[in-house]
């Protein structure tokens, strides 16, 4: 019989999400993400803002209530992810 | 080994027509389903309701075993709470939907409400992420 006990470092786990290095890799996926989405909405306003959470995080955001709609009907945003290596998947509360 | 998966967008309408042609809620009572945008709708004839099936971006593949592809399901209805009523039991019909090819569908986002500026009608749409099987055809 093994011996081995998991232990899971929350602390070491926060310090990284926290770190510059996450959160320049996260901001890179962002602007890859925006410029992937500003050929499919023409000239709308298409901002990357950078946040923390209990992580490094970033959103992409088109800044005008058309986007809405192009999103529900051409999924420009789902595109623009999925084109960046994303899965769209719900955000866990 | 040769290795293929399905269509994620026509095994999710499959699933959908299939579904839906059984279903008794009022709400799904002349459904369409299709993979493009209904080009001629007018004032007197919305095509309603009408469900839009797409696949967003490509599929992230683990081969030779399953690809993972983002489906979006857009309901266009008479009022939002038929649209949003419709967009659920879309999103049922898919998540309790497995075959040979499609292995599952899990809820990504939504549904959420929108109006279609084109025509002044109640939307709601939601993605859910499909998994396709993967299926070897070397034997073919």
């Amino acid at each position: 019989m093994s011996s081995f006990v998991f232990k899971r470092d929350s602390k070491g786990i926060a310090e990284i999400l926290l770190s510059d290095d996450v959160a320049e890799a996260v901001d890179a996926l962002a602007e890859t993400v925006a410029a992937n989405l500003r050929p499919m909405v023409r000239n709308l306003p298409v901002v990357v803002e950078s946040y923390t959470t209990d992580r490094k995080a970033a959103k992409v955001t088109i800044a005008d209530v058309q986007g809405m709609i192009l999103q529900a009907k051409h999924g420009v945003l789902t595109q623009a992810a999925a084109s960046a290596g994303l899965t769209v998947k719900a955000k866990r509360r | 080994m040769i290795v293929v998966f399905g269509d994620a967008r026509s095994e999710t309408v499959a699933a959908l027509k299939s579904g839906l042609a059984t279903a008794t809620q009022p709400y799904a009572a002349g459904v369409t389903v299709g993979e493009r945008i209904p080009s001629l709708r007018s004032a007197d004839d919305p095509q309603l309701p009408y469900v839009l099936v797409a696949v967003d971006g490509t599929p992230g593949v683990k081969y030779p075993i399953v690809a993972y592809s983002t489906v979006r399901v857009v309901v266009w209805h008479t009022n939002p709470d038929r649209a949003n009523d419709l967009a659920q039991l879309c999103q049922g019909v898919l998540c309790s939907s497995s075959g040979d090819r499609l292995a599952h569908c899990a809820p990504a986002t939504g549904p959420i409400p929108a109006v279609d500026p084109d025509g002044d009608i109640d939307m709601s749409w939601f993605t859910v992420t499909a998994s396709m099987r993967g299926s070897d055809v070397s034997a073919d």
